[in-house]
């Protein structure tokens, strides 16, 4: 039965749950509606509710807390403005991070004596009491600066790293974008050549393949199933003109999958490429290829 | 059932004497709010074992426990208006002051490190309400309060007794660990809807067992 239908006497099992805390948030709103309403007999169920839940606790049996925790309210009861003889703006709430407060403990003890006698009469006055209010109102400032400091610290450190972590998440995934843009740009230029590079004998499984931008003078390089270049060996992809002058295009390494990917600007003197080539060469590279080469394409002599 | 007395013990005003404060705890309260520290001290010594302990089986660490409890009595005092006597008797409104703050203390913990949660609570809560803590005679208790205290405690307890198992469980997990249903449900490994209705169950009974008591703890 949806609770807004319910009788009252229905309602006072859900107030159980409601004064415990376990009803979902739609049950909680339409019984809150309802006490808000001024129901008495829902408001008496409600107190019924809450009392047994309230003395759950009497299950436990007391526990002495330190001598240290008494003497320190006490001392705090001593030193610290209370709510109600605050002013509501700005001041400091029970609830603010016990950091502050106990900054504001140690800020005040030395300044402010604790009372003669802690069975002294309530609101005695003392000829040292003119003092309290301004003393009062220095450990209020006290708290009210420690507050702002303290409290949100540790939280404000988190959020600070947290939002680090998102700026450099949004550098990254800009760069991904913008590559992938570029990349979209590229095959999508009429001004764009598209080379394919075979595995030769020694990596028949491998694959090339140049995206060759004319306009920008720029090679776009991605290799696949290429194994692993062998320890102190790299790959280097090289420019080979008509005239079978080898002109490197740098050197690359692959991933765990064999893939790897080049971006090369075009040398301004190079005229014309008839092929691309990949061979493997000592860690560093070769000023000319020396080792054998692994993926070959020829390109045919169009433009530059 | 009890009834509290309004009755005075003439040597409470004797401040000469340190002996405990027989005023009741709604005079006390009242005392609190005109600020009265003596009312604040009575409050303290009647009843800070039995927040401590609640703290301690919330919290499962003393230092952090007396620290909340120190910071209970603290807002009693700070924020005195915020207690209304016709919302019920002060003990269960101090100690739902004291289930609060340690609650909120503990998910703080908790979200500070989350590795140490709801799995070590379903382990730990099957020692029963009871039995993690160590006892103590409340200290300087008006004989009244004393009584009445004690008379309460074991009311409840019987009445917390008559659960099944698994309903006490899943009510102690509630209450005093402050897990969710889903994860008082997780931590058991049982299906949620049958978390909710053995809490459901749990709280009628323990409701319907207290019936008749209702009056004194609600009004004491």
């Amino acid at each position: 039965m949806s609770p807004e239908r319910m009788t009252c006497d229905e309602r006072r099992d859900r107030l159980m749950l409601y004064a415990a805390d376990a009803l979902d948030s739609a049950e909680r709103a339409v019984l809150a509606a309802h006490l808000a309403s001024g129901c008495p007999r829902c408001a008496g169920s409600l107190a019924e509710a809450e009392a047994v839940i309230a003395h759950l606790p009497m299950t436990l049996e007391p526990v002495a807390p330190a001598a240290a925790v008494r003497e320190a309210l006490l001392r705090r009861v001593a030193t610290e403005p209370r709510a109600a003889a605050r002013p509501a703006a700005g001041r400091p709430t029970a609830e603010r991070p016990d950091t502050a407060r106990a900054a504001a403990d140690r800020a005040a003890t030395p300044v402010i004596p604790m009372p003669a006698s802690s069975d002294r009469g309530p609101r005695q006055r003392t000829s040292r009491d003119w003092l309290r209010p301004a003393l009062a109102a220095v450990a209020a400032a006290l708290v009210t600066t420690v507050a702002l400091e303290v409290p949100g610290a540790r939280a404000r450190r988190e959020l600070l790293a947290h939002v680090a972590d998102q700026d450099r998440e949004i550098t990254r995934l800009r760069s991904a974008v913008e590559a992938s843009a570029e990349t979209v740009r590229v095959l999508r230029s009429p001004a764009v050549r598209v080379v394919s590079l075979s595995g030769t004998e020694t990596q028949p499984q491998a694959a090339g393949r140049v995206f060759w931008d004319t306009s920008r003078r720029t090679w776009h390089f991605y290799a696949a199933s290429l194994k692993a270049p062998g320890p102190g060996r790299t790959y280097q992809l090289w420019f080979i003109t008509p005239k079978q002058e080898k002109i490197s295009a740098g050197t690359f390494d692959v991933d765990a999958q064999g893939e790897a990917s080049v971006e090369v600007t075009l040398p301004p003197d190079l005229d014309a490429i008839a092929v691309a080539a990949v061979t493997d060469e000592p860690a560093g590279g070769s000023p000319q290829p020396t080792g054998s080469i692994h993926l070959a394409g020829a390109i045919a002599q169009k433009s530059s | 059932m009890y009834v509290h007395s309004e009755t005075r013990v003439g040597f409470a005003t004797d401040e000469k004497r340190i002996v405990p404060d027989s005023r009741d705890d709604r005079t006390l309260m009242n005392g609190l709010a005109e600020g009265d520290t003596r009312a604040l001290q009575a409050l303290f010594d009647r009843h800070s074992g039995q927040v401590m302990a609640l703290c301690l089986r919330i919290l499962r660490d003393r230092a952090r426990a007396e620290e909340v409890t120190g910071d209970v009595f603290w807002e009693l005092w700070d924020r005195a208006d915020r207690y209304r006597p016709d919302r019920g008797a002060p003990l269960a409104y101090v100690l739902t002051v004291a289930r609060s703050r340690a609650i909120d203390r503990l998910r703080s913990a908790r979200r500070e490190d989350p590795t140490g949660s709801a799995a070590d609570v379903a382990e730990g809560s099957a020692d029963g309400a009871g039995a993690a803590v160590g006892g103590m005679a409340m200290r300087d208790a008006g004989p009244f309060e004393s009584a009445a205290t004690s008379e309460l405690s074991g009311r409840v307890r019987r009445a917390l007794a008559g659960l099944s198992e698994a309903e006490r469980r899943a009510v102690e997990m509630s209450f005093f660990d402050g897990l969710s249903h889903g994860e008082i449900a997780s931590a058991l490994s049982e299906p949620l809807g049958t978390i909710k209705s053995r809490i459901r169950q749990g709280l009628l009974r323990l409701r319907d067992a207290l019936a008749g008591e209702y009056g004194t703890m609600g009004t004491a």
